[in-house]
């Protein structure tokens, strides 16, 4: 296993970056993941009124409560329940990118599900001017349970290519992403930043 | 927990870092250190940061990582120049290593180290910092490791990605006028020191030539690899990023990044992210409003053209006004209108244009005021203009003198207009308003009335000093000037004008932009492959520049900077109207020479192209028999252009040329003086900043001629003077210097040795003295050795003349330095150690029979108590040392006082038993005759046997005196045999 370190980044960090960061963490990599948004947004009983909470200081298990006690039966038939339930098994609460300190550390490959969420990644890094190389990579994934289940075994699979080229993979970025593209059938782009 | 709870924990955690093997679980427990050390007790970093930094020995990269990441986390609690210290030397091991990851992870601590460095050097100022100059050394080193291993094309784009973020940040933090804020060192952006004790000003600059260089070698290298990968796109935005913060470096940078557009790879249909981040950069800056992009816009946007991308909006909106101007139908569609978008702030532009162009050519004043606060200064000007060139033909030389007054007036009355303030003098050159509402009637206007009316306003504006509305007042005459045909009229006048209050009138800036102007149309109307010495090769930019270089040198004072402030910041210099500027004022001289030199300087610092040919002037200058002329060239290679790495070898090789030069000639020893000081002069205070070099004049001096060897002497006297008997490599140098330099070395120790010499210099000299057994060289050192080490030498000082070995027992005896108790060694123990000398050649006799009687002489230190002193050392000797009876005769002389001393003394002799030593023996006789009748007590003594050889010795009178006295006193217990003898000699 190499020394790299990753991120999965969507915009909740509820779904489609933790099911890829249970994938990944299961395998050994060293991965967190993160959320983009202003606020954690699930769905709720009506369109108008999604259910919002606070990242970093909300926690799975809150939200678990919450969504349990607002309507169990329907939670779980769309998922939430289960998905909350999977997410405290692989940390405590969801992280906002944008609030990250120094002892969240560096990483080396930023793996984001939207090219919107991508966007706020690359934007976020260019304004911190930071010095340390690293891949911003978007797979662009559909926001639902079974869409992130299908795209967390790619982000591993994209993830181990790189980690097996280690610590050069910038010499290898091009040609690891025309191989992914190909065999998985996905679009995929990326930028170099500094973090 | 408390303080010593968390030290002890530290510790104890460090211990078992030590003796894991474990890469993983040292990792580990290297984050848990750096949680204790660094964040909750940051006092514990300075006693761990060095101990962790040790652990750097160990292979696995990632505890190299972790043992730099406790590194980089210690910096953001506490920066001292030794903790940067031992970083440096941190990264500069760990940079010869092979593993990717960890080259990465030295280049992310570098760019800490680099900045601080800087930053720390800034806020102490020129304050002593313990380790400052080895830590500046240190940290240049990795960043030359750095500089080659990014243009070494096997090493990785990992590494070189993230090298060229060191190369942006290191460039941005070292050529600023002032370093960056840097917390936890800087708060505020602070200036470097001139001479700081870290790093100076020019350290700095240095750096940062030497990393601009590095780069553009990276950005020649991805173009040259036609790579659209990620190291590409990453190097244009570093030099994006560069180029919005340090513009200056434009005219290194943007003929590289220019280059790019013209390959294939680049251009639109290849691949996106290279030709997004090219074009971002080439736009970013040159729609940007910094005033050094302007002459690159019409490059930059004809380069996007090749891109097949849409120009410059700067250039679409110059061209509008242009061919508004020359009276063109403004039917070309822009850019964006043929793509069908209508830009609403070129509408509204437009209108506004049209507007204003209506009050100029109705004379509308009041019209015209309404707009110049809401219109730049750039746009009224070319309006204003476009006045000039559409009038009506005037009807007659009157007429055509109305038509003048009337623009100069209308845009004199702008200037004004926006404090209403009107200078009295002035005043009655603007004709009153009414007189312009008249209608004009066209008439033919020949190429002179034209010519004339262009002067005429032109005049004015340069006479008048409106302040309200300096901006445009500089942009129309700047203008004016640039379109004007009449080069010869319009410099006079424009400069002399100007000249006549040249900063009210705002003369530096108006000259800048015209010519600014001028090479922007150059540059416009150059072919592309074109280089700018051609290019500006008889050009109107060359006439102008070179008539406001006449213009000022007859007209300005020599004292007056004004023309090499000029030069600074004209866009380009030809170097043939530089080399000859140069020429002239340091030929005039009578001060003229000052300003020469200062351009000089200027061209040389930051002209790269024309350098080399005006850095031969000032060298010549410094061998100059004009003596002014010579001092300030020198002062000015030495101190403002030695130091910079590109030109030390080109001085130092003109210097060394010059040595060469030295006269042979023995015949004019006068004339061989005054050469050797043209010649050896610049050489010499090379060496003042560069004492290595001063081997180079050792040698030299060596193989002169006298007269030459004279004032070679002086030279090194004084280069040693000013680098002191601290200074390592001057040390080194005398120490391993072959036994032929042995002169110029004695000439440099009795400089080195004015006030107390080091123990560093002592020892030294010490040991080239083991290799010729000089005593020269040691007489300036003796006030500072130690008593043993005195005592070895005086052997070797008693072969020096008379006059030097009394000046080494002066300085023995008597110096006593600050911070010394004592002198090295008593006159008493000199005697002593002069008897002790190994006598058994008779040439090392003689001399040391000469040394004891300087001594002896020099009453004033060789007291009777010292030689009593010395005498008592003595006689405890055994044997006795050979010349001690001589001695003993030359005190008896020397200190009447001393008689009953030396009695005693006799009679310790005698229990000696004296005489079975014949020769001094004979020497106690003469003592004992000389004390006579004092001795008489001694000499009775003597065994019956040896009395007679002692009586024989004595003087006739003595000996009767003596047998009286030894026979009349009735306490000496005589032998028979002796009464017997002794009374042979009674009368």
């Amino acid at each position: 296993m190499s020394d790299l370190r990753f991120a999965m980044i969507c915009a909740s960090n509820v779904n489609r970056s933790v099911a890829a960061h249970a994938l990944l963490k299961e395998h050994g990599f060293d991965v967190e993941s993160f959320g983009v948004g202003n606020s954690v947004k699930l769905p709720g009983l009506t369109v108008q009124q999604p259910n919002r909470y606070d990242f970093d200081a909300t926690t799975y298990e809150e939200i678990y409560n919450d969504l349990k006690q607002k309507d169990e039966s329907f939670y779980s038939s769309n998922g939430l329940l289960d998905m909350m339930q999977r997410d405290m098994g692989v940390k405590p609460s969801p992280q906002r990118w944008q609030n990250r300190t120094d002892k969240d550390g560096l990483f080396d490959v930023i793996v984001t599900f939207e090219k919107r969420v991508m966007d706020i990644v690359i934007a976020d890094l260019q304004s911190k001017n930071g010095v340390h190389p690293c891949a911003v990579i978007n797979m662009e994934v559909k926001d639902s349970a079974s869409e992130a289940q299908v795209a967390a075994p790619h982000a591993l699979k994209l993830c181990t290519m790189i980690a097996d080229v280690g610590e050069d993979w910038e010499e290898e970025i091009d040609s690891i992403l025309s191989k992914f593209s190909d065999e998985t059938k996905r679009e995929m782009s990326y930028d170099i930043c500094y973090l | 927990m408390s303080t010593s709870l968390a030290e002890e924990e530290a510790v104890e955690l460090f211990n078992t870092i030590q003796l894991e093997h474990g890469a993983a679980e040292k990792t580990k427990l290297l984050k848990s250190l750096t949680e204790i050390v660094v964040r909750r007790e940051p006092r514990l970093i300075d006693i761990f940061v060095g101990k962790v930094l040790e652990l750097q020995i160990d292979k696995s990269p990632a505890v190299r990582k972790a043992v730099l990441d406790f590194y980089d986390a210690s910096l953001s609690a506490a920066v001292t120049a030794d903790t940067l210290l031992l970083g440096a030397e941190c990264v500069v091991f760990l940079l010869r290593d092979d593993n990717v990851g960890t080259l990465k992870r030295c280049i992310r601590s570098l760019i800490s180290i680099y900045q601080l460095t800087l930053a720390l050097s800034a806020s102490i100022g020129n304050q002593e910092s313990g380790e400052g100059g080895t830590l500046w050394n240190k940290v240049e080193e990795a960043v030359n490791m750095v500089e080659s291993m990014v243009i070494d094309e096997n090493s990785s784009t990992g590494f070189k990605l993230s090298a060229a973020k060191f190369l942006e940040q290191g460039l941005i933090f070292a050529s600023g006028d002032k370093v960056p804020a840097c917390l936890p060192v800087l708060d505020t952006p602070t200036s470097l020191p001139l001479k700081g004790s870290i790093v100076s000003k020019q350290d700095a600059v240095k750096s940062s030539n030497g990393i601009l260089t590095c780069l553009i070698k990276l950005l020649k290298f991805v173009k040259g690899s036609g790579s659209s990968g990620p190291l590409t796109v990453s190097c244009i935005r570093v030099v994006s990023t560069i180029l919005k913060a340090r513009p200056q470096f434009a005219g290194r940078i943007l003929p590289v990044l220019l280059s790019f557009t013209k390959e294939e790879a680049f251009q639109k249909g290849g691949e996106g992210k290279v030709i997004e981040a090219l074009e971002e950069c080439l736009r970013a800056f040159g729609e940007s409003d910094i005033s050094l992009a302007t002459p690159w816009q019409k490059k930059i946007s004809d380069a996007l053209v090749t891109m097949s991308l849409d120009p410059l909006q700067k250039i679409v909106k110059r061209n509008e006004l242009k061919r508004a101007r020359e009276g063109e139908p403004d039917s070309a569609p822009s850019v964006r209108q043929r793509s069908g978008q209508v830009n609403r702030n070129d509408t509204i532009i437009g209108e506004k244009k049209i507007e204003i162009q209506n009050y100029l050519l109705n004379y509308d004043a009041d019209g015209l005021f309404q707009h110049i606060h809401t219109t730049s200064s750039g746009v009224i000007a070319d309006l204003v203009l476009d006045v000039l060139s559409t009038l009506q033909p005037p009807k007659s030389s009157h007429h055509a003198d109305l038509i003048s007054d009337r623009v100069c007036n209308l845009m004199i009355g702008a200037l004004k207009s926006v404090d209403g303030q009107v200078d009295a003098k002035e005043e009655e050159n603007v004709l009153p308003m009414r007189v312009f509402k008249d209608p004009l009637t066209p008439i033919d206007m020949n190429d002179d009335i034209a010519s004339e009316q262009r002067l005429k306003v032109l005049n004015r504006l340069i006479s008048t000093t409106s302040s309200s509305n300096i901006e445009l007042r500089k942009r129309i005459i700047a203008r004016l000037l640039t379109l004007f045909p009449d080069m010869d009229n319009c410099c006079e006048v424009t400069v002399s004008g100007l000249l006549n209050d040249y900063v009210g009138r705002h003369g530096h800036e108006i000259l800048c932009l015209w010519l600014t102007m001028l090479f922007v149309e150059l540059l416009e109307n150059g072919e592309d492959d074109v280089e700018i010495s051609d290019l500006i090769s008889g050009s109107q930019y060359e006439q102008v520049l070179q008539s406001i270089i006449e213009e000022m040198r007859q007209k300005l004072p020599p004292t007056d900077k004004s023309l090499p402030n000029l030069l600074q910041e004209a866009p380009v210099l030809p170097l043939k109207l530089i080399e000859s500027l140069v020429q002239s004022c340091l030929q005039d001289l009578n001060g003229w020479e000052s300003t020469g030199l200062i351009v000089a300087r200027d061209v040389i610092l930051s002209r790269a192209q024309i350098r080399d040919r005006i850095l031969e002037l000032a060298l010549e200058a410094c061998t100059s028999t004009e003596t002014e002329l010579r001092t300030k060239a020198i002062r000015m290679c030495t101190n403002q252009l030695f130091g910079h790495g590109s030109l030390d070898d080109k001085i130092e090789s003109a210097a060394v040329n010059f040595l060469k030069m030295l006269p042979t000639d023995e015949s004019d020893s006068e004339q061989a003086k005054a050469d050797t000081d043209r010649l050896a002069s610049l050489y010499s205070a090379l060496c003042t900043k560069k004492s290595s070099l001063i081997t180079e004049l050792f040698a030299t001096y060596c193989a002169s001629q006298p007269a030459v060897k004279e004032v070679l002497s002086e030279k090194c006297a004084n280069i040693v003077h000013v680098l002191g008997p601290n200074d390592e490599t001057l040390l080194g140098i005398i120490q391993a210097s072959p036994e032929e330099y042995k002169d110029v070395i004695i000439i440099v120790i009795n400089a080195l040795s004015e006030s107390m010499p080091p123990r560093a210099l002592v020892e030294k000299v010490l040991k080239f003295f083991d290799t010729c057994h000089d005593p020269l060289l040691i007489l300036p050192i003796l006030p500072s050795l130690k008593k043993q080490e005195a005592i070895k030498l005086i052997p070797y000082l008693i072969l020096l003349p008379v006059s030097s070995f009394t000046d080494a027992v002066k300085r023995l005896c008597t110096t006593v330095y600050e911070g010394q108790n004592d002198p090295v060694i008593t006159p008493a123990e000199i005697l002593t150690i002069l008897h002790m000398v190994d006598d058994k050649k008779s040439s090392t006799l003689r001399h040391t029979i000469a040394a004891i009687n300087v001594c002896l002489e020099m009453r004033e230190y060789f007291t009777a108590e010292v030689l009593a002193a010395s005498l008592s050392q003595l006689i405890t000797r055994i044997p006795l040392p050979q010349l001690f009876m001589r001695t003993v005769l030359q005190s008896i002389s020397l200190a009447p006082k001393l008689k009953s001393f030396i009695v005693g003394l006799l009679g310790d002799l005698v229990s000696k038993q004296i005489w079975a030593n014949s020769t001094q023996f004979k020497g106690w006789i003469l003592a004992a005759q000389q004390t006579a009748p004092d001795s008489f007590p001694v000499i009775v003594r003597l065994p019956a046997n040896i009395l007679p050889q002692a009586i024989t010795g004595l003087q006739s009178d003595t000996q009767s005196s003596l047998a009286e006295f030894a026979l009349s006193e009735k306490s000496l217990d005589l032998s028979d045999n002796a009464k017997k003898i002794l009374s042979r000699y009674r009368r």
